[in-house]
């Protein structure tokens, strides 16, 4: 009766009011200062409707519970992310510049940091390893593992962090790149290929890539195999139809339903605890030192090309693709601005993506 | 130590040791795949054993004048700057030869007129004598507000 006559006000609690400021700011993120917006704001809306009193939309009967459990208990949506960002991906940078792998491994040392940390703050070795996870600026990636070893509990807030710090990125490495380099360091120009990338060697590294990762680490094969499976349909050429719909209404539709299952995870009572607080700050020491071990691992291949190679471009290995490499560029016009570290950038940029699905694939293979 | 920070610091230092095998094969394959499968040379006007080509090839490089200064430098990220650079030039000759091409038919004055004058005429048409729109600004309705209708 009294639910007819006041509605859901009377169950409406300090905490779900705070739950919806915060829903409303992450909108207000996306929407006005265009903080990752594809996934601010179906997660903002997400929470938003998890936390009005009374609903039951969150509830594992609701429609948010069944999307939940349909695509978020079982790992499905992070797959299928990773299938469109496969179709997405050029590795053109990778294959005309081999070396700067490499600085996609060194940055994945965030992911390893930030775990010991965890360990060292005082959380179990599952969920540690998935607030590690955060350093590898892959949203897929970080869902997939956190989804898996995590509790319940702290996959919203794993999934945030991992997306607000991918949108803060060009606030939070440009001080740290600028610190840790010179200025002839920041100047140099790398030189750009003679030939183009043949067809042949295209069509030929994604499929090398799935039987030497699965190979490496079993547990990658699913991330792995997804990104490279997205990836050939793009580079072979006669399905473009496939690759079109993955490069858009496969991976819009999956956005939505990840953003919104993730954002319903977040109600007051998982959510306003110190333990986010934490992941908050474990997950921007990650960012922090996967950016200090790229460049520094930078300016190791810049002494050893004699001045070829520009250390900036390491900052780009902590995945978070395009934007790490973005600022990368950015700095070195900064410098200069005959300075073009775009193409350069991309590679370990890729590469983090790459590094990230098999430090993941580790990660699990030894706890899951 | 705990039991746990044990095994995390394993954990920790063979993820990293796994990581960096992975991506140092992947490497290799790739130094392997340019081997194997070596791309087109990227077309330039110079010749192999021209020295300048690699300039020619920097971005930093494809605006240089004769005399080696650099004259203009576009805004825009150019990640495959030779061959856009020439797509440029292209749809803009391509663009002004259309433009050039002169109508099949004569005006009262006997003279052939090019696209432009053809195009020009068309404007003023289409305004209907209205002021044309200022670039990047809401345009101005031609229409009296009193009837609502576009």
């Amino acid at each position: 009766m009294s639910e007819v006559l006041y509605g859901a006000f009377p169950d409406i609690t300090i905490g779900a009011i705070s739950m919806i400021a915060i829903a409303l700011i992450m909108i207000y993120l996306g929407v006005s200062k265009n903080y990752e917006p594809l996934l601010l704001l179906p997660i903002g809306l997400g929470v938003l409707l998890a936390n009005l009193p009374s609903t039951g939309i969150a509830d594992d009967d609701g429609f948010l519970g069944i999307m939940r459990k349909a695509g978020l208990d079982n790992e499905l949506f992070p797959l299928l992310m990773f299938l469109g960002v496969g179709a997405l991906t050029d590795f053109t940078p990778l294959i005309q510049y081999p070396a700067t792998v490499l600085l996609g491994a060194a940055a994945q040392v965030g992911i390893f940091a930030s775990l010991a940390l965890a360990l060292f703050i005082g959380w179990d070795i599952n969920n540690a390893s998935a607030i590690g996870i955060i350093g590898s600026a892959d949203g897929p990636t970080t869902i997939y593992v956190s989804t898996q070893l995590a509790d319940p509990d702290i996959w919203g807030p794993i999934a945030v962090a991992a997306y607000s710090y991918m949108a803060l990125v060009p606030i939070i490495q440009p001080p740290i790149m600028r610190l840790l380099t010179t200025k002839k360091e920041r100047l140099v120009k790398m030189a750009y290929p003679s030939r183009v990338t043949s067809y042949k060697a295209r069509v030929s590294f994604p499929i090398i890539v799935i039987i030497l990762a699965s190979l490496i680490a079993p547990k990658s094969a699913p991330l792995v195999g997804m990104l490279m499976f997205g990836n050939l349909l793009r580079e072979v050429g006669v399905v473009d139809r496939l690759a079109k719909a993955t490069q858009n209404e496969l991976i819009n539709i999956t956005t939505i339903f990840l953003g919104l299952t993730v954002g319903s995870t977040m109600t007051a009572e998982r959510f306003l605890n110190t333990s986010t607080m934490e992941i908050f700050a474990i997950g921007l020491f990650a960012f922090a030192i996967a950016t200090v071990a790229g460049i520094l691992f930078g300016k190791v291949m810049y002494y050893a090309s004699k001045g070829k190679i520009n250390p900036l471009i390491g900052a780009a290995g902590v995945s978070a693709v395009p934007m790490a490499a973005r600022v990368a560029h950015k700095l070195g016009r900064d410098e200069d601005p005959n300075t073009w570290l775009i193409m350069h950038a991309m590679g370990p940029n890729i590469a983090g993506v790459l590094g990230s699905a098999i430090a993941g694939g580790v990660i699990l293979g030894t706890l899951a | 130590m705990s039991e746990e920070m044990n095994e995390g610091i394993r954990l920790a230092a063979m993820g990293m040791g796994l990581v960096f095998c992975a991506l140092l094969a992947f490497m290799l394959i790739l130094f392997a795949l340019r081997q194997f499968f070596p791309g087109e040379e990227l077309p330039s006007e110079d010749n192999e054993d021209n020295p300048d080509q690699l300039k020619y090839r920097n971005p930093d490089n494809l605006y240089m004048t004769d005399n080696g200064d650099n004259q203009m430098k576009p805004e825009h990220d150019r990640t495959n700057p030779t061959g856009s650079n020439k797509a440029v030039v292209a749809l803009a000759i391509s663009t002004y030869l259309s433009m050039e091409e002169l109508d099949t038919y004569k005006s009262e004055d006997g003279n052939a007129h090019s696209g432009w004058s053809k195009q020009s005429r068309n404007n003023v048409i289409d305004n209907q004598g209205a002021r044309p729109d200022s670039f990047n600004e809401k345009p101005y309705s031609r229409y009296f507000p009193q009837d609502k209708t576009r």
